[in-house]
């Protein structure tokens, strides 16, 4: 049995233990060299650190310096006060305690010297070396084409080249421009609202019916179809919408709808699309009979098939170009003119017949399960 | 069992064998088979034909072929004849019903037009000018026309700066200069609208406007027919079916213009009266007849260009001055499609300096002929469809260099890349053409006419300095075709 505890592997887990190499894969030069001095040496060994005779640390006790240890002082002030204050386990850094003691300070080490030296001088240099100016002055100097005709049509670098001296009024003009510049910096930026984060170029419908529209891979000549077909939505008239067919509540009345041409079109593939398929299991009724399963949809399947019914009813439409006939079939549709509706109605009717095979699948698999 | 044949017979049976037969049993045009089989004289049985996997038959039950299906897709209805159905496509709408009316929207008059205070301000085209302009085919399909409630423009520095050379021009009367512009800049920066523009300021003045709204239609051999001109050298052809069609155009649009000017000189022309005549009933002679379409351009012409002497224009009346604009002017610096037949029996192409109609243009706007009442001759440049002009290009890069450093005297050689064949023949004729370069507009200009499209209800944002500021950099800097795409087509069809 091998033992629990995988002695070598744990002392590898510690970070001063390199993982052992036994030099298939390394380099010579970079394996450890050996000094006889570094695994002699064992950093738990007590014989390493100074040992205080009385226990005691240099600033632990108070009675002997007069005054309590820099954190517990502050923690006690900041109690007096209602506060809290440092926490002193943590113990004090040397820097704080050194900082009212020139003395001690003296015969600190070179580097936190240095360091507190720093601390001291705290007002920046006034000059950098890199420019942190981030705009070209050129395009906020010149924005628009120049304001006479004439300096468009003789127009050279003049505008851009700045003189040497500036007069009295052109110093005014300069400090009242970088003025305006420092308030636009100091104006905070619109806070963006989830719309303004464009992941997709444009809106989900329209490309999915780009998608539908296209043939051969013409990707462009599907997009200029859709584009000429919102179009057309655009220029005809408002919609009479029937009652007896409604569509998705809460939808603008018809009069907006040609104003906006892409909820025109939502709203007729929304309203149409079915909400379920027909699925036909074949055999499963008994007798080599097919089974009608309804399954839900998702919304984009829904609008899939909604899409597809519209587009093989725009081709057998007469009409001039392929856009006119959707455009007619969308208008039909809102209007609750075309047989679309009746075949949506018809789905719906066999899938509520079909209601009871929704549990087909389940069942079988229960089934199979108990045998 | 006795036999049937004696012995004794088998010597004369054996006579009849060998004895020929007569020729004559056979029957003529009966076929002999290489077989001594005799063949079956029974007609075959009626009754259910089965298929024996022959020639012409099915294939045999189980027997793999190969089998094509129909398509059985649905084709799709479509209605006319094709050019009636492109005629559908291509044509121009200028209004939607459905678009709300700006209100407040000032018409283009003379006054407004050319006034400083009208930059960056929209005015509507005036009733009148909208069937002229349509039938001068100013108007183009992807300008967006359809989504306005009628055609209304914006009036932006390049539109004022030629209102200022034509208020200088119908100042000066007689000896007046002659401003010739090749307009340039980059797609959808508003070349071909600046013409339109131009087009619809030079009526409003009274002036004579001709517009060729696509120079390729010259030039392709496939809209118009080509004639050779006797006695020419090199080949000179004229086009009767576009100068026709040029002249109705310029009768219908310049009528109460033309009308009140008389013929003053006399010309060789097969026109009856031709002295009592009014240069509107020359150009609908000219219209009317095709062989005679180019010999009344040309007459028409030498009228309209004749000089504005006190005793001419109280006799025959003044002549105004000439606005002739072109269109994708790159198709007539060049070889055109039209073929000759050359010295050595092989068909070269003609050079479109050859077709009298575009040199026409071409000697206008580069000066080789001058306008004596003045006028101005505009050229547009093409960023959509057009085909590579490298001569033009020099002389367009000169141009702009010559905006810049006007003093300074250029070398054509600093602009001619050597490594491309460059047409000298067109390039001594370019070399010296003036341009206005489009940029983007102002973002004064820009909140403006984005103003007006949410007026027109295109717009579903609020119109404020942000939005205006971030759209008009979108657009490369106020380009305005980008502009209305990032705006408008946006809003409309999400950008497609």
């Amino acid at each position: 049995m091998p033992p629990r505890i995988n002695i070598i592997s744990t002392a590898r887990n510690l970070a001063f233990r390199s993982k052992h190499n036994n030099g298939r894969t390394c380099h010579a030069s970079r394996l450890p060299t050996i000094s006889p001095y570094i695994n002699t040496r064992s950093l738990s060994s007590s014989k390493d650190l100074p040992t205080s005779p009385d226990q005691k640390g240099p600033n632990t006790d108070p009675q002997s310096t007069g005054l309590p240890s820099v954190s517990e002082e502050a923690n006690m002030t900041s109690k007096i006060e209602g506060g809290k204050g440092p926490d002193l386990e943590q113990g004090t850094p040397v820097q704080e305690v050194v900082k009212r003691d020139p003395e001690a300070q003296k015969h600190l080490p070179k580097v936190m010297k240095e360091e507190l030296k720093k601390s001291e001088n705290k007002t920046p240099g006034s000059t950098r070396q890199f420019s942190t100016y981030a705009r070209q002055r050129e395009e906020l100097t010149t924005q628009g084409p120049p304001s006479t005709p004439d300096a468009i049509v003789g127009a050279g670098m003049e505008s851009l080249d700045t003189p040497d001296v500036l007069s009295a009024s052109e110093a005014d003009e300069l400090a009242e421009f970088e003025n305006d510049l420092v308030e636009a910096d100091a104006s905070p930026l619109p806070a963006l609202k989830p719309d303004d984060i464009f992941t997709k170029r444009y809106p989900a419908i329209i490309d999915q019916l780009v998608g539908q529209v296209q043939a051969h891979g013409k990707k462009s000549v599907a997009q200029k179809n859709v584009a000429t077909i919102l179009s057309i939505l655009r220029s005809s008239p408002p919609p009479k919408l029937n009652p007896a067919r409604p569509l998705l509540p809460g939808h603008p009345p018809a009069s907006f709808l040609p104003l906006n041409p892409i909820l025109y079109l939502t709203l007729a593939i929304d309203s149409l699309a079915p909400l379920i398929r027909l699925r036909a299991e074949k055999g499963a009724a008994g007798g080599g009979a097919s089974l009608l399963i309804p399954m839900p949809l998702q919304m984009r399947q829904r609008r899939f098939v909604a899409m597809k019914w519209v587009l093989d009813a725009a081709r057998k439409r007469k009409d001039k170009t392929f856009p006119h006939r959707v455009a007619d079939v969308i208008v039909s549709v809102v209007e609750g003119k075309s047989a679309l509706w009746e075949r949506r109605m018809n789905l719906h009717k066999m899938g509520v017949a079909s209601r009871v095979n929704v549990n087909y699948f389940q069942q079988k698999s229960g089934r199979k399960r108990r045998m | 069992m006795r036999p049937t044949t004696t012995l004794r017979r088998v010597p004369a049976l054996l006579d009849d064998c060998i004895v020929a037969r007569p020729l004559t049993l056979r029957r003529p045009g009966s076929v002999t088979y290489f077989s001594t089989t005799s063949y079956r004289y029974a007609p075959p049985t009626a009754g259910k034909k089965k298929g024996t996997g022959g020639h012409g038959e099915g294939p045999k039950k189980g027997r793999q072929t190969l089998k094509i299906k129909r398509d059985m897709r649905v084709k799709d209805a479509t209605i006319g004849t094709p050019e009636s159905r492109k005629a559908f496509r291509t044509r121009i709408i200028l209004e939607n019903t459905n678009a709300n009316t700006v209100p407040g929207l000032d018409r283009l008059t003379a006054e407004t037009a050319f006034a400083k205070e009208s930059i960056g301000k929209v005015f509507t085209i005036p009733g009148n000018h909208i069937d002229a302009l349509r039938l001068m085919g100013a108007f183009k399909r992807t300008q967006g026309w359809h989504n306005y409630k009628g055609p209304a423009t914006l009036i932006r520095q390049e539109t004022w700066y030629i209102g200022q050379r034509m208020n200088e021009i119908s100042e000066a009367g007689l000896g007046a200069e002659t401003t010739r512009k090749v307009i340039i800049g980059e797609r959808k920066s508003g070349k071909s609208v600046l013409i339109l523009q131009a087009l619809s300021m030079a009526m409003l003045r009274e002036w004579v406007v001709i517009n060729i709204p696509e120079c390729r239609e010259l030039t392709d051999a496939l809209t118009s027919d080509y004639n050779p001109v006797k006695g020419t050298d090199p080949l000179q052809f004229y086009q009767k079916q576009y100068s026709a069609t040029l002249l109705d155009q310029i009768a219908r649009v310049n009528r109460t213009v033309l009308s009140k000017i008389k013929v003053s000189q006399s010309h060789t022309l097969p026109i009856r009266n031709l002295g009592q005549m009014n240069l509107h009933q020359l150009a609908e002679h000219g219209a009317a007849e095709l062989d005679l379409a180019w010999p009344v351009f040309q007459a028409l012409w030498t009228e309209l260009t004749a000089k504005n002497d006190p005793e001419v224009v109280e006799k025959f009346g003044k002549r105004p001055p000439v606005m002739f604009c072109a269109d994708n002017i790159s198709y007539i610096f060049g070889e055109s499609k039209y073929e000759k037949l050359a010295e050595n029996d092989k068909l070269v192409p003609v050079h479109t300096f050859d077709l009298l109609l575009p040199k026409h243009y071409i000697d206008l706007l580069t000066g080789t002929t001058t306008l004596p009442n003045g006028g101005i001759i505009l050229g547009a440049t093409s960023s959509s469809h057009y085909i590579t002009c490298p001569p033009l290009d020099v002389a367009i890069e000169m141009g702009q260099e010559r905006l810049q450093y006007p003093d300074e005297k250029l070398e054509v050689n600093d602009f001619w890349n050597p490594l491309v064949k460059i047409d000298r023949r067109v390039l001594d004729q370019v070399i010296n053409i003036d341009v206005l370069p489009l940029k983007g507009i102002s973002k004064e200009e820009a909140r403006e006419i984005i103003g007006y499209w949410a007026l027109s209800g295109l717009v579903r944002d609020r119109v404020q300095d942000n939005y205006v500021g971030e759209k008009w950099t979108m657009s490369g800097g106020g380009v305005i075709g980008e502009l209305e795409k990032a705006v408008v087509r946006m809003n409309l069809n999400g950008g497609t």
